[in-house]
């Protein structure tokens, strides 16, 4: 542990003074798993790809402010997420809409999920509407509250939540629609 | 809750540690792009490095110029490590600018593309009652919406953009139970703003350019000189005053960036000086002499010039020392007279060339610069700072006699090299004419650094102050 610590070390400072090599051992070692944050930020992976690539030049750019406290992958994690973001920001002008209608939520099992592979849930997620995907994710998986995720996102508590729960039925419509039947084939097997 | 939280966990723990392998070429690109930044980088400091070369070459110019050793050398010091310190942020900002208006520009490109496309989508769907009533609704939403912020001074561009997505987060609503239908939507609109973003991008405008010019210059010349003793005992006149004069060339520019240019071109270039002493007869050896006092154009009201001048030489023709060297002449000029200074017997070698009328010496340079401008102001009316260095080459060296005889060319200065380096400062002033055109004026002083005369002896510095003015032409 203490050598892959080291190594890592080495790694960083190798990033910092601008060494190719060290580069690329970063870019390898944590490359498919930001490309995975990415595309659950991502409408599709052609903008996925376009964000990772963004993303990987802030952290080389950055690394030497990187200060060695707390997790380097959480580190780089945030600024995909922050590219992301960006992005979307760009892309979608924000205004302080209240939308604050709760939606019915749908009556689907949550066994559905338990179906479906990740790389279908993202395909999913991918087909949400951009701000609800990026509230989504926010909240879901980076674990952010709503005030958070109002301030991150200029829009009110009330829109995010909002947005989460419109987001969260949409989702589960979807899943049931596509993978419906396979609901059905796992409770079988299951059952 | 309890049973959102348990979809929201299993769906964290499905994403949490998933990962996919990139395609190849996002490690390709990012490689890429770090070279470019490297690349780009080295430029800026080069850029700096060089400019900060120049500010040193000025100082170190002007201290030799002037005589002024003291003072200038701490400035010298803070002047260097300046540049160093802004470079970074005289970068990034405008960068992150250009982005900015790239993209409320697409943002404006794409309302006009889809704007249509949504009516159209609306009109298709079945509930049109519903539908009319949600635009109605929809319409004085985003009216609201667009009085509070154009209290908040939004540019219009941004109002169109703010009042589309309204309009695309309310249709959403009302098709609520039409969910698929606006999901393609979704995407499709997405599509399209990216590929727009895409062309915009591409097409993302060049900072890089260049830049031709055509100037005239209007100027004063005049130089620095000193001489060792001995010449100086041969070289009688004390004044000499500096001439105007006219040059001018052509000018090429490359943008580097937005602020900073690098200059080259060609100019053409006049130096010299007017030397007349009135006379004084008798009132020492230095003045006319006896010789020469007979002839009534020579008195204390005319100009005229004397000096001492050596004859019999091995090489022929007769030698005068001048301000810029020694003036090598084949012979006596017309409406000149020499006299030997037999008064004095030290002197019994040395001869005086006396004539009406005025001394002057001309040096003509073609110059090739090489400047760096780094533009102040950059509007209709622009301001730019210019320095740098220039090779001389010297393709004029003549001396005149301006006297009853008119103008004549009586010789050339020995020992001036003919490649010389001189140094310029400038402020510029443009006014821009059109999306091209620009007139420019732009007052340049030019200086050489080194004596242009080889002569251990002599030291000869000629500068110059010209007014530049003349039309710059964009592409």
């Amino acid at each position: 542990m203490r050598k892959i610590l080291e190594d890592l070390k080495k790694i960083i400072n190798g990033c910092a003074s601008g060494n190719k090599r060290a580069q690329e051992q970063l870019y390898q070692l944590f490359a498919p798993k930001m490309f995975g944050v990415c595309l659950r930020y991502a409408k599709d992976s052609t903008e996925a790809e376009d964000n990772l690539q963004e993303g990987f030049i802030k952290v080389f750019q950055n690394i030497g402010r990187f200060r060695h406290e707390g997790s380097l992958e959480g580190w780089i994690r945030r600024i995909m997420v922050n590219v992301s973001l960006e992005k979307f920001r760009k892309q979608h002008v924000m205004h302080p809409v209240e939308d604050v209608s709760i939606y019915e939520g749908q009556n689907v099992s949550d066994d559905i999920l338990a179906g479906i592979s990740a790389k279908e849930l993202i395909a999913v997620i991918q087909q949400l509407p951009p701000r609800y995907r990026m509230v989504f994710n926010l909240f879901v998986i980076e674990g952010m509250n709503h005030q958070e995720i109002s301030e991150e996102m200029k829009i009110t508590v009330g829109t995010s939540k909002s947005n989460l729960a419109r987001a969260r039925d949409i989702l589960k419509r979807r899943v049931k629609e596509l993978y419906g039947d396979i609901e059905k084939t796992s409770n079988y097997t299951a059952g | 809750m309890s049973k959102k939280l348990n979809i929201d966990d299993s769906i964290r723990e499905k994403l949490d540690g998933f990962s996919a392998a990139p395609p190849s070429h996002v490690w390709d690109s990012i490689q890429s792009q770090l070279d470019g930044q490297r690349k780009k980088r080295r430029m800026v400091y080069a850029g700096w490095i060089s400019a900060a070369a120049v500010v040193v070459l000025a100082f170190i110019a002007g201290w030799y110029f002037s005589g002024k050793t003291v003072i200038e050398e701490p400035t010298m010091a803070e002047q260097q490590p300046a540049p160093e310190k802004t470079q970074e942020p005289a970068v990034l900002p405008q960068d992150k600018g250009i982005e900015i208006e790239v993209d409320q520009l697409a943002g404006a490109q794409d309302i006009n593309a889809i704007d249509t496309k949504t009516n159209k989508t609306i009109s298709e769907t079945r509930m049109l009652a519903e539908g009319e009533r949600a635009a109605e609704q929809n319409k004085s939403d985003s009216e609201q919406f667009i009085a509070t912020r154009s209290v908040e001074s939004y540019s219009l561009l941004e109002r169109i953009e703010a009042m589309f997505t309204a309009n695309q987060s309310n249709v959403s609503l009302v098709e609520k139970s039409n969910e698929t239908k606006i999901e393609e939507r979704f995407t499709a609109d997405e599509m399209l703003i990216a590929a727009n973003l895409r062309n915009l991008n591409e097409q993302k405008q060049q900072e890089h350019g260049w830049i031709i010019g055509a100037q005239v210059s209007p100027g004063y010349s005049s130089h620095s000189a000193s001489h060792n003793d001995s010449y100086a005992q041969n070289m009688t006149y004390e004044s000499d005053n500096g001439g105007s004069n006219i040059g001018g060339g052509i000018s090429v520019q490359y943008k580097t960036g937005k602020r900073l240019r690098v200059e080259s071109g060609i100019y053409y270039a006049k130096d010299g000086q007017k030397a007349d002493n009135s006379f004084n007869l008798f009132a020492s050896d230095k003045d006319m002499l006896y010789g020469a006092a007979p002839d009534a154009a020579y008195d204390g009201m005319n100009t005229g010039f004397s000096n001492l001048v050596q004859t019999g030489r091995s090489e022929g023709g007769i030698a005068m020392n001048s301000t810029a060297g020694v003036i090598e002449m084949k012979s006596t000029p017309r409406g000149a007279n020499i006299s030997a200074n037999l008064e004095n017997s030290n002197d019994v070698t040395a001869q005086r060339l006396y004539s009406d009328g005025e001394f002057s010496q001309v040096f003509e340079f073609v110059e090739v610069p090489l400047y760096l401008r780094y533009s102040l102001l950059d509007k209709k009316i622009g301001i730019e700072l210019l320095g740098g260095i220039n090779a001389g080459f010297v393709i004029g060296n003549n001396a005149y006699l301006d006297n009853s005889y008119g103008v004549q060319n009586i010789g050339s200065t020995a020992d001036i090299s003919t490649l010389n380096f001189s140094g310029t400062l400038g402020v510029g002033v443009n006014y821009a004419l059109g999306k091209h055109f620009s007139f420019a004026l732009e007052p340049r002083l030019n200086y050489y650094l080194s004596s242009i005369n080889s002569n251990p002896d002599v030291n000869y510095r000629p500068y110059r102050i010209g007014f530049y003015t003349g039309v710059y032409y964009e592409f």
